[in-house]
Order: structure tokens, then sequence, then C-alpha cells
């Protein structure tokens, strides 16, 4: 009789096991997708019945204690951590996410502690760095300022992440402390690290403007207004400064000035000319080009003015300088040669056209109306420079063809010395946006551009900005166009992209996105994986991957936008991407709600001008009952959508081919309208058949012999190739580690070693 | 704040003509944070409206005065009473600057500015109001006049070179002289015109036909009889080309009825006043100017900048735009086979005509825009009345 009942009971256990985990794995998913749909009840339900089922160990009490901080419940998220911390000793994320517990609450006694204990169970250097930083926050909060500075510099050595958020909490109690010239040091630190940080450039300018240094308060300043053209207080202060600057201020910036052109003697590129797209000159942060009130233009051939109704109107030799002026009192634009003779004089619109093939025009110099945001550089600029009149002054557009375009956009993109493989995939990216750009987009008059120059739509610097080895990846990739069926395959492009594009493409060998809160939270706080594409190269930088922001809650308030909601008292992630990257955020303040939707008016709420990506999660540090702080854990930089710049480059090093590449960013596009280098050549080399146009019969698409990529293989054959090309990954890792040793060698990113 | 300094545009009549156009312009374009503007004309002129509406713009307002007994003819009675009527409306007024324009307000406005006290003084020469035209009694007179309210301003503004240079040697002389450009709109030409054809076709004349242009009054000073007469010796040359006169006035029957007697009714158009005349110069290919004497022929500034080439009689202020076979061609006042001659080959040689054209949009430059006549306007003042404000005073 006992027999068969132990026999059912061992058979239910054997039934149940597989069931169980089925369903856990069901909740876990449900839960995640809840969480992501900013349903954190759901969410915290679902975790709460895995929790109950017992299975997973301390997992599910974790993603409860998360959920529960994200939905503003910090005493519950303590008592989970707590369990937590129970049940998994050892762990320092755990101890760390107690600290901020405890530090959210105020007792900061209990999180100096925690944060402590974190440390000293720490095998890894990024819970060792973080739990030194969240000692410093305490003892910040603690008004212990010693101790932080101690806290704070601890969390420097072990991580290149923390830098720039260490570096400017230090300068924060330097201020404290009114040790001034600490203070800039740790600011000017922090924006070494990471130049995107408009909070700590705004504090580096006041700290100018206290020590009474005009030229670097102008020069902060400016830089602030870069990233925040609209900041009310930073352009005053601006203006004060120029009154006490006997020079012109702009002449104080580190801009890029050229004596003549760099083409001196133009020769014609093999690439097309036919297609041209307009780019708008010295635009600002908004991508509307600028207005200049004066500049001059140097001519690496014989130039002709050009009025659209009269055609020629003037002409000038080449390496001459003229001066072109735009009257602000009756808006004539006068044209004057080297020797200060008017030329010229009209209220309309001209061209300036070098008259060789491949020659260029070198504008110089622009008195620029508002330089807020704007490059005041000289541009070196192949095609054609429009001069279009305004009530201002003049705006400039460069009329080129597309592939001397991509010349110098791919060139500033990728950075020097990066893969040819790699440089080629951004050319075709960039090539498919532009003929996209140009076929669906009607540019409005009277400037009729396309795109600008500023970062808005991608730099653009011109010639001098070109490097042989772009602009070897856009002639060997001409015409060369991503297309989905017959359609063009329009993708973005973006710096980094933290494990997985918006597109849902992986970015490591055989990885996920995140399927859970507690795996979110992990991949934000701890550092990039080593076998990620993105950090297979020496060019990415820790700011790029990883990034920490300390926000005031009184700043937030002031940047909310429509009505004054009051002290803000809980900031939820209403929505979040399938990649968990945060589409829309809750404020919650005393007198009202107000949701913020989409990434330019987070960025505008929380960082402006500053935010790296939408990929973060929140950490509150309440007030109170309201919020006094908040630090938000980033990940990648960009968009996520499209061409993963790093992850490009890193693919490159590995020895894949660029329609490899291509296929793993765009997953199910094609590379079309190109002749690859050697058929070109080979058809070079044999005598054309009478009546034969050259290049019409030989365009193919992306099966791409192996020869052509330099020794690689096509996208067809990668594509069946497993993702793992471990060796390669490992070669490449062999090269960075001697590199990383050798005192010249650039800084890589670290991995998580303890 | 300081005080606004206060400007009296004294102008015999707002007829439709450069003079009038400058004169309208200046008024409702002198900065209104530093001037307050007030113009006095005569009545019954073409832009009387258009004075109106632009006094009472929010932007710049002006006050505008009309005096009616002030009239272009000469009639002693009306006169006196004209400058009777300004010296009134001068002393109520007060200005602190006086400028004159046109022959009849620059004579009785000079005296009437004077007699109502010392403002700064200054009167625009537009051009002479003697003429070769006039019996040589006439003309003395005129130039004795002239001499006697020179006398009476502190500065003479010419528009052109030439103007200046026949005043001098005429013996009027003013302590200080100026030579302000007539400005045009320099924004407005060349027009774009997406199809040259299609303007030609709707103006009445053939398409694809070349267009020889003319723009002016139809009074014996812009001597529309020699353009006739012009088309008459072309007419066998370049039969194909069209013949476009611009303008009205009192002539226009006369010329009209000359062309039907000579059959050529159907080769010169005379459109009248139009508003589009920017865009009728783009799309014409020769331009023609029979003026007998000129200031400063606003009409040939836009043709030159519309990249016209331009055939002109060789007067006073054309001499100063047109450098003969550079920019334009120049022929000796009523020479009309050559000036015809000068037509057909520019008619029969494009390459010339474009590289004329060319150069006579190069060669018009910053001092014949409208903008820069006012702002150079606003410092001769500055300059007028700072040196009247440093005289000493009567006591």
């Amino acid at each position: 009789m006992r027999t068969p009942a132990l026999l059912i009971l061992c058979a239910a256990a054997a039934y149940s096991a597989p069931a169980r985990a089925a369903e856990t794995a069901e909740s876990y998913r449900s839960a995640y997708s809840s969480f992501l749909g900013g349903k954190l009840a759901d969410a915290a339900s679902a975790y709460r019945y895995v929790e109950t089922l017992g299975l997973d160990g301390a997992v599910p009490t974790v993603n409860l204690a998360l959920v529960a901080r994200d939905a503003g419940r910090p005493e519950e998220a303590l008592a989970l951590w707590t369990k937590a911390s129970l049940l998994l000793p050892k762990d320092a994320f755990v101890w760390n996410q107690r600290g901020w517990c405890y530090l959210s609450m105020g007792r900061v006694k209990d999180a100096r502690e925690s944060f402590k204990k974190a440390a000293e169970v720490s095998t890894l250097s990024a819970w060792t760095s973080e739990a030194s930083f969240g000692r410093g926050m305490t003892e910040m909060a603690d008004s212990s300022y010693r101790a932080a500075v101690e806290a704070f510099t601890s969390a420097l050595l072990p991580s290149p992440y923390l830098i720039a958020a260490t570096s400017a909490r230090l300068g924060e109690v330097a201020i404290r402390l009114k040790k001034w010239n600490e203070a800039e040091v740790y600011f000017k630190q922090s924006l070494g690290s990471d130049s995107v940080q408009p909070d700590a450039l705004q504090r580096l300018a006041w700290l100018f403007e206290k020590t009474d240094d005009p030229r670097e308060t102008w020069i902060a300043y400016k830089g602030v207004l870069d990233l925040l053209p609209e900041e009310p207080g930073a352009l005053k202060s601006l203006e004060r400064a120029a009154r006490y600057i006997p020079e012109k201020p702009e002449r104080l910036l580190s801009v890029r000035r050229i004596a003549r052109p760099l083409i001196q003697r133009p020769h014609d590129l093999p690439l097309d000319r036919r297609q041209t797209i307009r780019v708008g000159l010295y635009s600002n942060a908004a991508g509307e080009p600028g207005t200049t009130r004066r500049f001059y233009f140097v001519s690496g051939s014989d130039f002709k003015i050009l009025h659209p109704e009269l055609g020629e109107v003037n002409r000038g030799p080449a390496n001459e300088q003229w001066e072109v002026a735009a009257s602000k009192e009756t808006g004539v634009i006068e044209l004057r040669d080297v020797h200060g003779r008017l030329q010229y004089a009209t209220k309309q619109a001209f061209r300036i056209q070098p008259t060789a093939e491949g020659a260029s025009v070198l504008i110089k110099s622009p008195e620029i109306v508002d330089i807020r945001g704007v490059d005041v550089g000289d541009r070196e600029l192949r095609g054609a420079v429009d001069a279009v009149p305004n009530v201002y002054g003049l705006q400039l557009v460069n009329e080129v063809p597309v592939e001397h375009y991509l010349l110098s956009r791919v060139a500033q993109v990728m950075p020097a010395g990066a893969p040819l493989e790699s440089l080629k995939a951004a050319a075709v990216i960039y090539r498919t946006q532009l003929e996209w750009m140009r076929a669906n987009t009607r540019p409005p008059p009277p400037l009729k551009t396309h795109s600008c120059d500023s970062r808005r739509c991608g730099l653009y610097a011109g010639v001098a900005e070109e490097r042989d080895d772009a602009t070897r990846a856009v002639i060997e990739t001409g015409g060369a166009k991503l297309y989905r069926g017959e359609e063009l395959h329009v993708t973005g492009d973006h710096p980094y992209c933290a494990g997985q594009t918006e597109d849902g493409v992986s970015d490591q060998p055989g990885g996920n996105p995140a399927a859970s809160v507690y795996e979110l939270e992990l991949r934000a706080h701890s550092f990039p994986e080593r076998e990620s594409y993105d950090e297979l190269t020496p060019h990415a930088k820790p700011s790029l991957a990883r990034w920490t922001r300390v926000i005031e809650a009184d700043a937030l308030r002031r940047r909310v936008p429509g009505k004054d909601i009051g002290r803000i008292r809980q900031l939820t992630v209403a929505r979040r991407s399938k990649t968990g990257r945060v589409e829309a955020l809750e404020a919650i303040g005393v007198q009202g709600t107000v949701t913020i939707d989409g990434f330019s008016a987070l960025e505008a709420f929380l960082s402006p001008g500053g935010l790296r990506s939408s990929l973060f999660t929140i950490q509150p540090i309440y007030d109170g009952r309201a919020l006094g702080q908040v630090v938000l854990w980033g990940s990648g930089t960009g968009s996520g959508r499209g061409l993963c710049v790093s992850g490009a480059l890193g693919l490159g090093a590995a020895g894949r081919p660029f329609t490899a590449i291509l296929a793993h960013y765009a997953p199910g596009a094609r590379v079309a309208g190109w002749t690859p280098a050697a058929q070109r050549a080979a058809a070079n080399a044999k005598p054309q058949k009478a009546g034969t146009p050259s290049g019409s019969s030989d365009k193919v698409e992306s099966a791409v012999p192996a020869a052509e990529a330099g020794g690689a293989v096509s996208a067809s054959e990668s594509a069946r190739r497993p993702q793992r090309n471990m060796q390669a990954v490992r070669e490449i890792r062999r090269k960075m580690r001697t590199r990383a040793k050798s005192p010249a060698a650039p800084s890589t990113s670290p991995a998580n070693a303890p | 704040m300081p005080r606004k300094t206060k400007v009296a545009h004294l102008i015999t009549r707002l007829d439709f003509g450069g003079a009038q156009q400058n004169t309208l312009h200046t008024v409702s374009h002198l900065d209104p944070d530093r001037y307050e503007v007030l113009l006095i004309a005569g009545e019954g002129g073409l832009l009387d409206d258009e004075a109106r509406q632009l006094s009472s713009a929010r932007a710049r307002p002006f006050a505008l005065r009309f005096v009616p007994s002030l009239v272009r003819e000469v009639d002693p009675l009306r006169d006196a009473a004209a400058l009777l009527q300004l010296r009134q409306i001068l002393a109520d007024t007060r200005p602190d600057v006086v400028h004159t324009h046109s022959s009849k307000a620059g004579i009785l406005g000079r005296l009437a500015a004077r007699l109502a006290g010392h403002p700064a003084l200054l009167h625009t020469y537009h051009g002479f109001g003697f003429h070769p035209l006039q019996a040589p009694a006439v003309r003395a007179a005129y130039v004795a006049l002239e001499r006697l309210c020179a006398g009476l301003s502190d500065c003479s503004v010419f528009v052109s070179e030439a103007n200046r240079e026949e005043a001098a040697r005429l013996g009027i002389v003013s302590p200080r002289t100026e030579l302000i450009r007539s400005g045009v709109r320099l924004a407005d030409y060349p027009a774009l015109l997406a199809d040259k054809g299609a303007k030609k076709a709707s103006l009445g004349c053939r398409m694809h036909k070349p267009l020889v242009v003319s723009v002016g009054n139809l009074k014996p000073q812009k001597n529309p009889e020699a353009f006739v007469g012009v088309v008459e010796r072309c007419a066998k040359e370049v039969p194909e080309a069209n013949w476009l006169f611009v303008g009205d006035g009192p002539l226009r029957g006369r010329i009209e009825g000359r062309l039907v007697a000579r059959g050529l009714s159907s080769k010169v158009f005379f459109p009248g006043w139009r508003k589009d005349t920017a865009e009728i110069l783009a799309a014409a290919d020769v331009f023609v100017l029979t003026s007998l004497w000129e200031g400063l022929p606003r009409a040939l500034v836009e043709a030159m900048k519309s990249g016209l080439p331009s055939v002109c009689f060789a007067t006073d202020g054309v001499r100063d735009l047109v450098r003969d076979g550079e920019n334009g061609f120049l022929v000796s006042a009523g020479d009309e086979a050559a000036m015809a001659a000068k037509v057909v080959r520019l008619l029969k040689d494009a390459a010339l005509a474009k590289a004329i054209g060319a150069e006579a949009s190069k060669s018009v430059g910053r001092e014949f825009d409208i903008d820069e006549m006012v702002r150079r306007q606003e410092k001769l003042y500055n300059t007028l009345v700072d040196a009247r404000r440093s005289l000493p005073r009567r006591i």
C-alpha cells in the first residue's frame, strides 16, 4: 500500500518540476512585459507568484524589490532587499542596492554600512566602485564632506565608467568646502571623461565667473549654450563676460582655421557627381543654418560668382581671398576682392562655384550672428557654396555631390584607424539615408537644404576632416545602398548600442535582451560585456558605454513641461521599449502629474542636451516625502536604431566584411547598386566593346566575393556562419591588451576584473 | 532718451517718378527711434493715397501735410500763398532739418524755411528744373533762382556727379555738397523668372523673340519719340524684335498715332505703368534710354542690375552709370541712327549682350541701394544738425 502511494508521489513530483519551471518562465515573461508597459502592480504580482513557487532562489525577491523602488515604495523595497541580502549574503549588487535603498530613505548610517558591506564582498570592480560612489553620496547627504572625498576618490580608481559622475560629485564637495580651484579641477576632469554633461559645464562656468576669469567664463558658457541654447542665465553671463574681454571673444575658441585650400591640385575622384545634396552650413543644435554677416572665401581653382537668373556675374582667380559682407543697416551684400575692390553688390542669392572639377571653396572666419551650438570654424567644401540673404545677413548652403559629402561624413563618424570594412558599412548606411532623403523630401525654399552640418543631422566639416581610409571606403562602395525588396532600407546609426539595438539585434555573440527587471538593472550597473562587438574596438570610450547622472529634484521641477506640479514626489517610467529603453516618464508632483513622452522631451526634462540614451534606470533619493535627487544609471549612447558604430568597428576589427556588418545590423536588407572594385578593375582592363555603356551591366547585389572585401566573406556566407567568431574575438582582445600595456596606448574598456 | 530729430521733407507733388518714390521711401524708412518725420507736398499726385497709407503705418508713421497751393506750374499768386503756408507750417512744427526735393518745392521750401527759422536746410537735385529745351531767358531765371536758394542751403545733395559738376559750373553753390545716389530696391533685381517666354507672352509680345524695353514717363524729357525713331530704324534689320515702353504720360496719344502711321503698332507696346517692372526687365533682352536730361535714371539702374545691356543717350546722370562699350553703350543725345545700330548689334550678338549685361549688373554697387540712400541721408542729417547746434546762438 505504501509503495504505490510513494510511486504516485514521485511521479507527481517528476511531472510537476518541468511544469513549474515552464510556469516560472511564463511568469517572468509576463512580469517583465508588464514592467515594460509601466504596469508595475501587475509585474509585482507576477514576481510575487514566482516567489511563492519557491523556485529561483532570491531572484524574484530582487525583482520585486526593484519594482517596489520604481513604484515609489522604498519601505517595501527595503524589506525585500533585506531578505535578498540574507539569501545572497555575498552578492555585492544586492548590498549596493540595499545601500541605495537606505540612502533613498535618509538612513545614512545604514546606507554607509551597506555600501561598506558591498565593497567587502565585492568580487568585481564594477560593484566595488559603485559601493564607493554610493558611500560618497551617503557621506555628502550626511554633510561629512571629507569622508565623501575619500569615498569618491576610491570610486575613481577601479572604474573608468564612474569617472565623470564621481568627479562631478567631488567638484560639488569642493564647492561646499569652498575650495574653488579643486572644484574647477574636478569638473574639468569630469568633462574630460564625458563632455556631454550640461550640469557639470554650468557648474564649471559658474566657478570661472566666481573667480573672475572672463575668458574662461565666456568659453565655458559658450559650451553650456552649445548644449542648452535656451538657458536664460547662460546667455546673460556670456554677454557679461564678453564685456570684459578686449578682443573678439570668438577668437578664444579653439576652432578649425585653414590658411588656404588643402586641395591645391584639384583632381577628379572616381566618384559619381550626378546626385547632389544641399547642406546648410554653420547650423545650430536644432539644425538651423546659421546667419553670417561677413565671411571670407578662397577657391582652390579659378571661380565664378553665379546669379540664379543672370548666370555668371563675376569671376576670380584661385587662391585669392575675397570678402563677403552684408550690411547690418541695409542688407546689401558686397563682394570685395583681395585688394578691397568692390566686385559685386547685391541683395539676392549668389553662388561661389570653382571652375575646376574637384576643386574646393574654403569659407574662412565667418562672423556668425548667433553662435549658440555652432561650430564657427573654417570649412573647406567640395562642390559649390550658395549664399542666401535673409534679414540679418547671409545663410550659406553647400551643394555637394552625395559621394563627396560622404568623404567627410564617414571620416567624422568613424574614428581614425577604424577598420576599412567598418568604414564601408558606414558609407553604405549614410549613402542610403541621403539617397532616400533626396528622393523623398522636398526641401523648403529659399535654402532648399536636405541636411545640416551640426550633430543634429550628422557632423560635416568638409575637406579638413577627410581621411584616406574613409575616402577609400567611399570609393570602393561607390553607389552601394541598402535595399529591402525594391525599396531603399533607411536606417539610422548610433554610437553605442549597449547589448541590444532597438531593431532587436544582439551586440554580442549569443546575446539576448534583458528578460527581467533584475537583468535590466544589472546591465545598467555592471561593466560592458567583454565579448560584445561594441567592446572589440579600442575606439569605444567608456562614456559611450556607461554613464551616471545625479540630478537634483529642484532642477527637474523647473524643467517640468507645462504647468508647475510642485515638488516632485515620484518619477516613474510609464513605458519602456522591448529592449528596456525609456519611452515615457511620469512625474508625480504635489500639485499634479505630468507625462513626458518621447526622447526629446525626456532629454529636455532629465538632462537637457546631455542625455546619452534612453536606456537607463532611476534610483530615487528622497528628501522627506518628496524627491531630493535621482541617480540615472545609463547604458549606451544614441537611439539604438540601425547601425551601431562601436559594434561595426568591433565587427570590422574581427575581420567581418562590410556586407556582413550590414547584414548583422540591418537583418533582411541587401546591398545593391554597386560595382565591386575587383570587377571594376577587370572591366577597366578589358577593352570596352563599342556601344556598351561602362558601368551599366556590372552592377551586383550583395553576393560579395571573399576576395572583394579584403579577403572577407560574403553576406550570405557570414549569415550562415555561427554568430560567435571567438577565435577572432580572442585575437582582438590579445592585441588590445598588448596596446593597453604600452604607455601611449589609448585607454580601453576594462573588463569586469576583480 | 534723447530727443528725436524733427525732419521735414518738402516735395512739389507726389507724382509717379523716381524723386517722388524715393522721397516716400525715405520718409517711411527713416529710423523712427531717432527721427520724427513730416512730409509736405502739393495735392493731386498719383502717389497721394500711397503716402496716406504709409503715413499711418504702425511701424514707421510720419506726419503728412498737403498744401493745395503748392503746384508744379509757375503761378505767382498761388506760389506766394504756398510760400506763406509753408512758412507757417515750418514755424509751427519747428523742424531741425528741412529737406526739399524738386524745383518748385525746392525754391519755395528753402525760402520758407529761412523765413521760419534756422533749421538745417538741404535740397536734393534729382535733376534740374532748367533744361536745354527752355527759352534762354527762362533758363537763366531758373538758374538765378537756384543760385539764390543754394546760397540759403546748408547742403546740396546731388544724385549724380554730372549734376554736381553742372551746378558748380553754373555757380549753384552751397556750403556743402553730397553725392547720394537715387536708390533702387536692389533685392528686387533681377527678378527671378521661371519662364521668360511666358512673361513676354503675357505682355502681348512673341514668346521667343527678342524684346527691347524702355521705362519712363511719356513726356518730352524722356524723349519717347526717339524711341519710335529707333524702332523704325531697326525694323528692317531685326524685324522679329518686340519693343516695349513701360510708362504713361502726355505724349502717349501722339506716339501711338505715329506708330500706326508707320505700320509699327504691332511691334511696339505701351502697357502703361506696371508694378511688375522688375519681371519685365528680367524678361527683356536690351534696354534703351532716350532721355535728354536726367538726374540719375532709376530705370537704368534697375535695368543694369537686371543684367540688361543698355543703349542710352549720353546725358548727365547716365554718364555716371554707363561706361561706353563696357557695361552699356552711350551715343550722342538725339543720335537715333547710332542708337539703332547699337541695339541691332546687341540683338545680333548674344555673347556681347551677355558680357555687357553681366558687367552692367556688377557695376551697380551698394551706393545704389535704396536703404543705403536712407542711411546716408540719416548720417547727413546728424552732421548738419550737430553743425547747427555748435553754432554760437544769437543774443
